[in-house]
């Protein structure tokens, strides 16, 4: 689909979209021929109708009319029904088929892709987008065609009823499609205005509520009040200019097939008159011009849809055709020497020793780099610490482990293969990841521990794991214990709580290295040292790499790394960089002072 | 994310008398506006009844009996009845819009206003977001309610009537043949409305829940990239997504009997009229114009019931918008701010006496607080965050009244004291600088027609900022982005310093910001701080050595209590709190 997506205009990208259901597309433009001609027909039979019931006597024609009346309604009842449920059904299929290839493509896309994407604009993609060309698929079509059918026949049967009154009379109706484009062009603009005035109004709102501390503070209440009345004055003044259009383009359109009707009214009337139409043509007539003019209104309602949609779709197939993270090479360097690697064959990791030299990397467009000449040895099962100041590069250093970016220069081994070489997929499977941001899903707690098994049903072993997590005395308070839902983004759950979930997640997840990102931020202490301690007897043999702002945290590590700037400040174990006295050692001071600081009460 | 939620709207009732008689209030300046739009639609509806009948009569005394003048006469009625409904319906769409802005506009305004006299506990509590939606669409949505819905509904009603009681009194033999499969086409039409939203709810529902996963796995992907669970993603939104598709398609199945069942219908009756009708003419009975004239009710009889089911909704959602204007109406305001008595001048000291204090019961912020501050000293006050610091400033401005014990301002109870003189003759210069839209000017001189030249020339001259101002494209009218983007951090304190001096407040509380700055701004602050505070009673919450050291006194709190107090070389000395806190806050700062 990617492939085929690149080459996409937006009319193939329908096409393709309406291909699985072309069966019921035809079925359904059958219904809508007959639900047509049976709407076409009433016209004639009110007609043979009227001019029976003037030559008098003629009952049996008057009753046979209203049956037939009946019939065409009952027809056209039943096709119409079809009708829609074979367009609109379509398009809400269709629709279906959309997001979902949408979401499928959006899971593989790299990394980075979402980084540089804001969420509403995906969001708004996948939403309003999808409801536009829904509408054209839908709506949109069946309109489209139904419009076209009275524009290939009604002025046909008028014509065969009378030519010299059709003239006349379909004179004004020109004027309906041109006062659409017209009208709607001025309507459009004045909207614009009136959103732009809705939005200062809000963003005077926002302005004025996010700042409410001060405007109380300098009790500037009435001022604030008057400014806001001021936009608001403008925002009327401007939706009343629109309502002057808007409120004169329906009575218009009106106006101009009521003229169509008193010009029938008078040359038709004549024409009765002197015998050259009988009255039931004339009253056919009527009925003909009322429904002509629903498909003239309909041109300009189409134009517009048809130029929502696509650009719509346009902004679809936008992320359609963002390429997706390949096996081999992350697509973060999709520079010539990372293709050239791509075409060795994939490799297992020997075993989970990481090594990282002299690796150098800036985020693109940054002007300083992320990290700059990192080395550092890991063996298998044992465990690292990462400090340092706030933006000094330790997300980063994670990321690049678990092949989020490409470095821009060195390289990382995972048990002596570089790992450009090792299948993402595989080299994913490496690592269980507690971000620092805690992402939960807001499913039950038992869904998020499992999250990343297959069976997600094993209540014992979540159990297992939250246990471990330090979560066993929160989960006895939870309403539904395991079975809590959590609701978006875990908001029931206290920080510390959420981070526990998604320690016990890592866990379950039993991968050979564990990296914990700042994980602990909202645990105290003395809980923390508890989840380290059973972490620790738990999982001697596992790799772990804990980046944390609190020192203690990191004591135990058989190597810590101080990182600064992006640079390896000081390395050592604990008892090492204490020894030193340098960077490190001093912010154990400082954290011991303010632990002091806080027990004593 | 709020809005994928907000499923309020779908439960909300068509009609509730009791949000519609709270609406009254703002109808009632506008009531003659309101008397002319009824006057309008029920004249409207009066042309509407003619028009069929001048088609029959045209037919009957112009073309039937070949009488050209009668049929120029009555081309002409017709012509006339009709452009006065155009102008009778462009009139009546103009004045409902123009009253429905009118009102919405005073709501939303006194909506804004009850909002600035909540006190700050409801802001605590409440996000911008949603007071913002509140004011803005909720209220454009009530708009729907008066100018489409309730008036158009009430026309098309009149309509209905109109040709009703027409076809009865015109014959009503026929009248009564034509209206008679009337009860049941409403009734199948009120079915299949009930249906038909109850189908759409669900939908809506559905689509709510796809936003709302789809949200979520579009912030979480590198979760799910790292645990490898995209298949598992993919399956869980496929049968979100297939549910979706399922509740659409039952609702594009009611919605299909719909029109098709009004068709059938309108078939039926007009069978009916002909059938029926035509018997009449060949008997003698009426005359064909008649005939022509129910031919024309009977088309125009059945366009109101597909008018009215579509304004079902709006009622709804109007409702449901209603019921959350009024519910935020509702919200107890702060009491008169102007009541008690003026604080203007101090003429001794602030005391405060066993203060205790808590947001809510779970967690007491101050305990037992007790200190003086003479008039004319510059106090800072240091503590961990949340040690109480800035709640002390909330306080003195009555932003939250103190549960137990006083602060005694000149040995009166400060809850005598008017809050708005107490929040003017106070002033609070914050951590975060609210920058508004408009000029730097506006924004030092925040009150409206406050604007002073001496003031601001003497304001200019003593923070020094002719520099940062001649940098400026327009100087001091530039005109500053939203949200202050195109100022730096310096210039920005700079206008939260001169708003404190334009007000020439009696006492200054000063929250001093925790984050690093550049050195420009550092030494900007330094200067200020020393300037504003040097003639006056002051409070400074204090997160910088230089200004600690300029102090004569510090206060240091801890969990809520006064644990220590005195100038910077005793707590010092002491080795307590104080210098603890001094190596873990300021001294680190202090060596780069």
């Amino acid at each position: 689909m990617n492939q085929q997506a690149q080459t996409h205009t937006p009319q193939k990208f329908f096409i393709e979209l309406l291909k699985p259901y072309r069966r019921h597309l035809f079925y359904g433009f059958l219904s809508l021929v007959i639900v047509d001609i049976a709407d076409i027909l009433p016209p004639i039979i009110l007609k043979l109708a009227i001019d029976a019931i003037e030559r008098g006597n003629e009952v049996r024609t008057i009753f046979y009319c209203g049956i037939a009346l009946i019939a065409t309604a009952s027809v056209q009842a039943v096709f119409r029904f079809f009708w829609r449920q074979f367009f609109l059904g379509t398009s809400h299929r269709s629709a279906y088929d959309l997001r979902k290839q949408l979401f499928k493509h959006l899971l593989k896309l790299p990394f980075h892709y979402f980084s540089r994407t804001r969420t509403g604009d995906i969001m708004s993609r996948m939403t309003n987008d999808i409801q536009e060309i829904r509408f054209m698929l839908g709506i949109g079509i069946l309109v489209a065609l139904d419009a076209s059918f009275y524009f290939l026949t009604v002025p046909f049967i008028m014509l065969w009823l009378s030519p010299e009154l059709t003239l006349i009379t379909m004179l004004p109706f020109l004027l309906i499609p041109v006062m659409v484009v017209m009208v709607k062009n001025s309507i459009h603009n004045r909207s614009r205005d009136v959103q732009a005035r809705l939005s200062d109004l809000s963003s005077k709102a926002e302005e004025n509520l996010s700042g409410i501390r001060v405007v109380k503070g300098f009790r500037n209440e009435e001022s604030e009040i008057s400014r806001f009345n001021s936009c608001g004055l403008k925002y009327v003044s401007d939706k009343i200019r629109l309502a002057n259009v808007e409120s004169l383009f329906h009575p218009a359109l009106d106006m101009v097939i009521a003229t169509g009707m008193v010009v029938l009214l008078y040359f038709g009337g004549n024409m009765v008159i002197a015998g050259t139409i009988t009255l039931g043509s004339f009253m056919a007539f009527e009925s003909y011009m009322l429904k002509l003019s629903w498909p003239m209104m309909a041109i300009g309602w189409i134009i517009n849809i048809y130029q929502r949609s696509m650009a719509s779709a346009e902004r679809c197939l936008q992320i359609l055709r963002e390429p997706v993270a390949q096996s081999l090479v992350d697509v973060a360097d999709p520079s010539a020497s990372s293709a050239a690697m791509a075409v060795e064959k994939p490799v297992e990791p020997a075993s989970y020793d990481i090594e990282v030299s002299d690796l150098c990397f800036s985020y693109p467009g940054a002007n300083q780099p992320a990290l700059k000449n990192i080395s550092f040895t890991l063996p298998e099962g044992k465990t690292l610490g990462i400090t340092g100041p706030v933006g000094c590069g330790k997300s980063t250093l994670l990321r690049m482990l678990m092949k989020m970016f490409t470095p821009d220069h060195g390289q990382i081994n995972i048990g002596k293969t570089d790992s450009r070489h090792i299948d993402l997929l595989a080299l994913r499977q490496l690592f269980a990841y507690v971000p620092q941001e805690t992402f939960l899903f807001s499913e039950t707690i038992r869904e998020n521990i499992l999250f990343a098994l297959d069976n997600k049903d094993q209540s014992e072993q979540a159990r297992d794991f939250a246990a471990l997590s330090g979560l066993a005395g929160d989960l006895e308070e939870f309403p539904g214990k395991l079975e809590t839902m959590l609701g978006e983004r875990g908001v029931n759950l206290s920080g510390g709580q959420k981070q526990r979930v998604s320690l016990a997640r890592a866990l379950a997840a039993n991968r050979p290295i564990l990296v914990l990102d700042d994980c602990t931020s909202a645990v105290d202490t003395e809980t923390e040292q508890q989840i380290l301690n059973s972490l620790r007897k738990q999982s001697q043999r596992r790799t772990c790499i804990i980046v944390s702002h609190r020192m203690v945290s990191l004591q135990n590590s058989d190597l810590i790394i101080y990182l600064d700037n992006g640079e390896v400040v000081e390395t050592g174990s604990h008892e090492e960089l204490l020894r030193l006295g340098g960077r490190y050692a001093r912010a154990w001071e400082r954290q011991r002072i303010k632990a002091q600081l806080e027990e004593s009460v | 994310m709020e809005e994928y939620f907000n499923e309020d709207d779908i439960k909300a009732p068509l009609w509730d008398t009791g949000l519609v008689r709270r609406m009254m209030p703002y109808l009632r300046n506008w009531r003659l506006h309101f008397l002319a739009a009824v006057v309008l639609v029920l004249g409207g509806t009066a042309v509407q009844i003619t028009l069929p009948l001048l088609l029959g009569k045209s037919v009957d005394l112009g073309i039937k009996i070949k009488n050209h003048e009668l049929l120029w006469l009555y081309v002409m009625l017709y012509g006339v009845a009709h452009l006065s409904f155009f102008v009778i319906s462009a009139a009546r769409n103009w004045l409902l819009q123009y009253t429905g802005q009118q009102i919405l506009h005073e709501l939303r305004t006194h909506l804004f206003s009850h909002i600035q006299k909540l006190p700050l506990s409801f802001f605590d509590r409440t996000p911008v977001g949603r007071l913002v939606t509140r004011i803005t669409n909720d209220v454009a949505t009530l708009a729907e309610l008066f100018s489409a819905a309730l008036i158009n509904v009430s026309g098309e009603v009149c309509v209905l009537i109109g040709i009703g009681i027409m076809m009865l009194a015109l014959h009503w033999k026929l009248g009564l043949a034509a209206m008679i499969t009337s009860p049941l086409l409403y009734y199948v039409a009120w079915f299949l409305k009930v249906k038909m939203r109850d189908a759409f709810r669900l939908s809506r529902v559905k689509l709510a829940m796809i936003n709302a996963s789809l949200a979520e796995n579009v912030s979480g992907m590198s979760v799910i990239h790292i645990f490898n669970q995209e298949k598992s993603r993919e399956g869980k939104f496929d049968q979100m997504n297939s549910e979706l598709r399922e509740a659409e398609l039952d609702s594009v199945f009611y919605n299909s009997f719909f029109v098709p069942s009004v068709t059938v219908f309108s078939a039926i009756t007009m069978a009916i009229v002909t059938t029926y009708g035509g018997w009449l003419v060949s008997h003698g009975e009426i005359s064909i114009g008649l005939l022509i004239t129910f031919i024309a009710y009977t088309q125009a009889f059945f366009d109101p019931v597909r008018q009215i089911s579509e304004k079902i909704s709006v009622f709804q959602s109007a409702m449901a918008s209603a019921e959350r204007v009024f519910a935020l109406l509702d919200e107890a305001p702060e009491p008169d701010l102007d009541s008690g008595r003026e604080f203007t001048v101090l003429c001794d000291a602030i005391e405060f006496k066993d203060l205790d204090f808590s947001y809510n019961q779970d967690k007491q912020i101050l305990k037992g607080l007790s200190f003086t501050i003479k008039k004319g000293e510059r106090i800072a006050i240091v503590g961990h965050t949340g040690a109480g610091k800035t709640t002390l400033a909330a306080l003195l401005k009555r932003f939250y009244d103190y549960q137990d014990g006083q602060i005694l301002i000149d040995g009166i109870d400060l809850r005598e004291f008017s809050r708005s003189s107490l929040r003017r003759r106070i002033g609070l210069i914050q951590q975060d600088v609210n920058i508004f839209s408009g000029t730097i000017q506006d924004n030092i001189f925040l009150a409206e027609g406050s604007f002073d030249q001496a003031k601001l020339d003497s304001i200019v001259r003593e923070l020094q900022m002719e520099t940062l101002i001649n940098k400026l494209p327009d100087g001091i009218n530039t005109q500053i982005y939203e949200r202050g983007s195109n100022i730096s951090a310096g210039q920005r304190q700079l206008i939260a310093f001169s708003r404190a001096l334009a007000t020439d407040p009696e006492i200054l509380i000063l929250d001093e910001a925790t984050s690093s700055v550049d050195s420009e701004t550092e030494s900007i602050i330094q200067r200020s701080v020393q300037l504003l505070t040097s003639q006056r009673t002051s409070l400074i919450i204090a997160h910088r050595l230089s200004t600690i050291r300029n102090c004569s006194r510090i206060l240091v709190l801890h969990h809520g209590r006064l644990v220590e107090q005195g100038t910077h070389e005793e707590l010092l000395a002491q080795k307590g709190h104080y210098q603890k806190l001094y190596e873990l806050q300021f001294a680190e700062g202090d060596k780069t």
